[in-house]
């Protein structure tokens, strides 16, 4: 049996790289794209896997569209463009040849280029490089999905117009475009540590592809920021095994079998975020590696330093402040000193900025259970569970409403 | 997800192209539809009579009336349909911004109801 829908979710984002470059056009792409995994749908049950189903699927998707610029000409006359382009390129070379590697990133660089506003740049991010549909990204925000539709369409018409290259820009440009690069990955592997959307919790592939990706960068252009960020994905995806049980359900860090983190990768990591940590200005993607790391370093959950994630924080606040950095820190503050001094900081967050925040309550309702104060954490919970939207963090939180019955 | 895109043209367009004109809108219109086909992507699509062939049929008190209609004065009328499957609401847009009755009149895209997920117990 070949599982063509795996395939689908691990090559998309690569082959679609691809053929933008190839093709010069998102929308054209994206058919190619289709085409390609329609023909895969009809030759691979018959003929078996090539050996680069990457590759073949490029061919594919390329080939089909030449064929059908040819069968369709009258019909299509906005193909003119392609027309054009693909005449003006010389034959690329042989797909197994090409360096398929870097499209991705290309990819990456041109979404997050300074002439689009940062709305556009992340909703067309999720959408192209990500995988997510417009419907999804606009459930993530909490928009319509007209409103998305909108800033994506006008997102790849300004790339048209201003003819933006797909490309990874040379070393002088980068101080100014990394920033935007960097968020992007950190996006990409939120997306998947956490998925926004439906049944599943975890997109492995996605966070492999931010790896991957970080990995890129830093062989082009190694920068403190870049390092920061590859330590904490890698610190990250150490506990990835750990994070969901048999059911799909999440598992938090205090109850995951640590016998089963990845000590190579915590070594890589904790390594890395030492390293960016060494080259001030500290990036907020450094002190959120090193927080990792120190949970990483506790064999056992009493073990872990408190003190030191405390003092972490006291730094992120600085490179990032907001309520949720203040949040994060109260639940560290409540480890080190007890309950209630994580509650004198969490009240006034649950009662301001964070009052529509689930984890908010959340955090809050854990440390009233803590104390024994029952009715308060059940009141808590419920107002936690009334603004969850995923079934895997409701079923946590009815667990934890019914062990206080 | 399923989406239907509504075909909305001025009453009288047709009969205003040349032979030539309405055959080559027509070999379009086909290869459009038959684009969707080979990508797997096409459910249904009717053409429809004109809106004085339409009757209104309603309901109010238990006894139910017949009318004409609707000669509703607008510029645009409804002429036919599409339903397609696409990835998502971009994509069902690109596709469609490719068909000759968006240069000719305007394609609305909507997307089928898709009752939520009940919430687990």
């Amino acid at each position: 049996m070949i599982d063509i829908d795996r395939i689908y979710r691990d090559e998309r984002g690569r082959v679609l790289a691809s053929l933008i470059r190839l093709l010069g056009s998102f929308e054209i792409a994206e058919e190619a794209l289709a085409d390609a995994f329609l023909a895969a749908a009809r030759d691979w049950p018959k003929n078996g896997v090539p050996a680069n189903p990457r590759a073949w699927l490029v061919s594919a998707g390329r080939f089909r569209t030449i064929d059908r610029l040819r069968q369709t000409k009258r019909v299509r006359p906005l193909t003119t463009d392609l027309e054009r382009h693909l005449q003006s390129e010389p034959a690329p070379p042989e797909p197994e040849a090409e360096p398929i590697a870097d499209d991705t990133l290309r990819l990456i660089f041109t979404c997050c280029h300074p002439l689009l506003p940062q709305d556009q740049q992340v909703a067309l991010t999720l959408r192209e490089v990500c995988g997510l549909t417009t419907e999804e990204i606009a459930a993530a925000f909490l928009t319509k999905p007209p409103t998305i539709a909108q800033r994506i369409v006008r997102a790849k018409a300004r790339i048209r117009e201003a003819a933006l290259p797909y490309e990874v820009p040379g070393p002088q440009q980068w101080p100014d475009r990394l920033d935007a690069v960097l968020q992007t990955l950190y996006l990409i592997f939120s997306e998947g540590y956490s998925a926004s959307r439906g049944d599943e919790v975890i997109r492995a592939e996605l966070c492999l592809e931010a790896i991957r990706l970080a990995r890129l960068l830093r062989e082009l252009h190694p920068t403190a920021d870049g390092d920061g960020l590859l330590a904490l994905f890698l610190l990250h995806q150490s506990r990835a095994r750990t994070r969901v049980d048999a059911n799909g359900d999440i598992v938090l860090l205090e109850d995951q079998d640590r016998a089963f983190w990845d000590r190579d990768l915590i070594a890589e990591g904790t390594a890395l975020a030492q390293l960016a940590f060494a080259t001030p200005p500290i990036s907020r993607y450094t002190i959120e590696a090193l927080i990792a790391a120190t949970h990483a370093a506790a064999r056992e959950p009493e073990d872990t330093d408190w003190r030191r994630i405390v003092g972490l924080y006291d730094l992120l606040l600085e490179a990032e402040p907001g309520p949720i950095t203040e949040l994060n820190r109260a639940v560290a503050v409540a480890m080190r000193d007890g309950p209630e001094a994580g509650l004198a900081l969490i009240a006034p967050l649950v009662e301001g900025p964070l009052s529509g925040f689930r984890l908010a309550h959340g955090a809050r309702a854990d440390l009233l259970r803590r104390l024994g104060l029952k009715d308060e954490a059940r009141q808590a919970y419920e107002r936690a569970l009334a603004l969850s939207t995923q079934a895997s963090e409701q079923r946590l939180i009815r667990s934890r409403i019914a062990d206080l019955a | 997800m399923r989406y239907i895109a509504i075909m909305h043209l001025e009453p009288g367009i047709f009969e205003r192209l040349s032979d030539a004109q309405r055959a080559e809108l027509d070999a379009n219109t086909g290869g459009f539809d038959r684009d969707l086909q080979a990508q797997g992507r096409y459910i249904h699509a009717e053409a429809l009579e004109g809106p004085a062939s339409a009757r209104l049929v309603r309901v109010r008190k238990g006894a139910a009336s017949f009318t004409d209609g609707p000669y509703i004065e607008t510029k645009e009328q409804m002429i036919g349909f599409i339903m397609f499957e696409s990835r998502d609401l971009n994509d069902a847009i690109t596709t469609f911004a490719d068909h000759p009755f968006a240069k000719l009149g305007a394609v609305e895209i909507r997307p089928t109801f898709d009752p939520a997920v009940p919430p687990p117990l």
